[in-house]
């Protein structure tokens, strides 16, 4: 068994009495120094008894599939205006992509079958057909570019903040708060705005603070009574970012975005 | 949607049965919403309110037989109202270390009714936790904490050996305690920060 398996054993084994000589001695020494070790045995014991209650989990079960289906007839249904709002995208950048094509090369642009077609049965000789013919050389460089890709993700500036990663997300607190961009993680380009939109409850002030992966400050918005705020391009170097929305000098929300 | 007695949700409550739970959500859930927006909660807070208040409920017909003064509505909106104020309180206690706090709970308890607030916040937390984790998973820790043997888990799942089943039931645990400590109501229950 591995280490990282011995101390949830240990931890397992005391929660239920089953500790016992030297090795309980050890151990109520460590929980007397160790007071990580005494939450985690906090935790784990209050598992051991919350989840045995297979009654009230069952009707929790019930209670969240009500809840759930109240909220789908009820409420927005945000899965829906998502859906939507990513075909309209599809469809626009279909139409866009149409229309560049359109304008370039108006011949060869349209797909539809001419009246009369020579031979539709006839297989293209693969070996006269016009296709640009990319030296071996520009392959090697665009494979080495490729393969240079991982190495910059893994680079230093995008090594994520293992105290920020765990603050990740809406903290609880009296009013309504919801962020609704940057998603968590969203890639910015480096010539992109850097857009904030969030919805508040209830117009009030909020600050926002944004710092780098070593938790460095690089830019604080000062006071906002808004519900948007932009960083012009070119403000923020490429790398990981992360964010905090303040309200009187409490955290309401944490989130995360990178720049490439 | 048929109209239900108090006596008839009281025993389908008991029961667990689909159609008075749906009932309940659509008679009371306004009321627990009420509540807790006008004293500054949000409609997900207002959700949790309405679970942690019908899992009381619940609690109280069990144990034993319930004795109503007042309509389970008015019954059911002191227990939601006890929940929240009480909520508030700890909320509001952990943020300005009872600097602030001049209410007792007392004022708002107009039927006295028996509440473990915090340990009900926990068990939602830790049960919604636990429900998130594969079938599997679930399987597994629910066969251990009913004292099953790992020999016992180890025939049911269809693992090979004794030793895999133990490395599972760790890996499981594991997973629902990460899940638990990384999520930020948890903070508010940690004593060494």
């Amino acid at each position: 068994m591995s280490d990282k398996e011995k101390l949830p054993e240990l931890i397992d084994r005391f929660n239920n009495g089953k500790l016992s000589g030297e090795e309980l001695s050890t151990f109520l020494e460590m929980l007397k120094t160790n007071p990580r070790l005494r939450e985690e045995v906090r935790l784990d014991s209050e598992l051991n008894e919350i989840l045995a209650n297979e009654d009230i989990l069952e009707l929790r079960q019930k209670i969240l599939t009500i809840q759930k289906n109240h909220q789908k007839r009820n409420g927005p249904d945000l899965h829906f205006f998502l859906l939507a709002a990513s075909l309209l995208l599809l469809i626009g950048i279909e139409v866009l992509l149409f229309m560049n094509n359109t304008h370039r090369n108006p011949s060869k642009s349209t797909t539809l079958i001419p009246k009369h077609q020579p031979d539709l049965k006839k297989v293209p000789d693969i070996t006269k057909v016009e296709h640009p013919v990319i030296p071996m050389d520009t392959v090697n460089k665009g494979k080495s570019m490729i393969e240079r890709i991982p190495e910059t993700r893994l680079a230093s500036n995008f090594r994520k903040n293992p105290s920020f990663e765990n603050m990740i997300g809406a903290t609880r607190h009296a009013g309504y708060f919801r962020m609704d961009v940057p998603e968590i993680g969203y890639r910015f380009s480096e010539k992109a705005v850097i857009q904030f939109e969030w919805n508040l409850e209830k117009q009030a002030e909020i600050e926002l603070k944004i710092m780098d992966n070593t938790g460095t400050s690089v830019h604080e918005s000062g006071s906002l009574n808004k519900n948007r705020y932009s960083l012009p391009s070119g403000t923020l170097k490429r790398g990981l970012y992360y964010f905090k929305v303040m309200q009187n000098d409490e955290i309401i929300f944490f989130g995360k975005f990178m720049v490439e | 949607m048929n109209y239900f007695s108090d006596d008839a949700i009281l025993n389908g409550l008991k029961e667990k049965r689909a159609d008075s739970i749906r009932y309940l959500y659509r008679e009371y859930f306004p009321l627990a919403k009420s509540i807790v927006e006008k004293n500054s909660g949000s409609y997900q807070d207002a959700e949790d309110v309405f679970q942690d208040g019908i899992i009381v409920l619940y609690q109280k017909i069990l144990s034993g037989p319930l004795t109503l003064n007042c309509s389970l509505k008015t019954f059911f909106f002191s227990i939601c109202r006890n929940i929240w104020m009480q909520r508030l309180d700890r909320k509001w206690r952990l943020l300005y270390q009872d600097d602030l706090v001049s209410e007792s709970i007392e004022d708002y308890d107009a039927i006295p009714i028996e509440i473990n607030e915090e340990k009900l916040e926990k068990t939602r937390l830790y049960q919604l936790h636990f429900l998130s984790l594969p079938a599997d998973c679930q399987k597994i820790l629910k066969m251990f904490l009913s004292k099953a043997s790992l020999k016992e888990i180890s025939e049911c799942m269809g693992f090979k050996n004794v030793s895999y089943a133990k490395t599972r039931k760790y890996l499981c645990k594991n997973m629902l305690r990460k899940k638990i400590l990384k999520d930020p109501r948890y903070k508010m229950f940690l004593h060494y920060e």
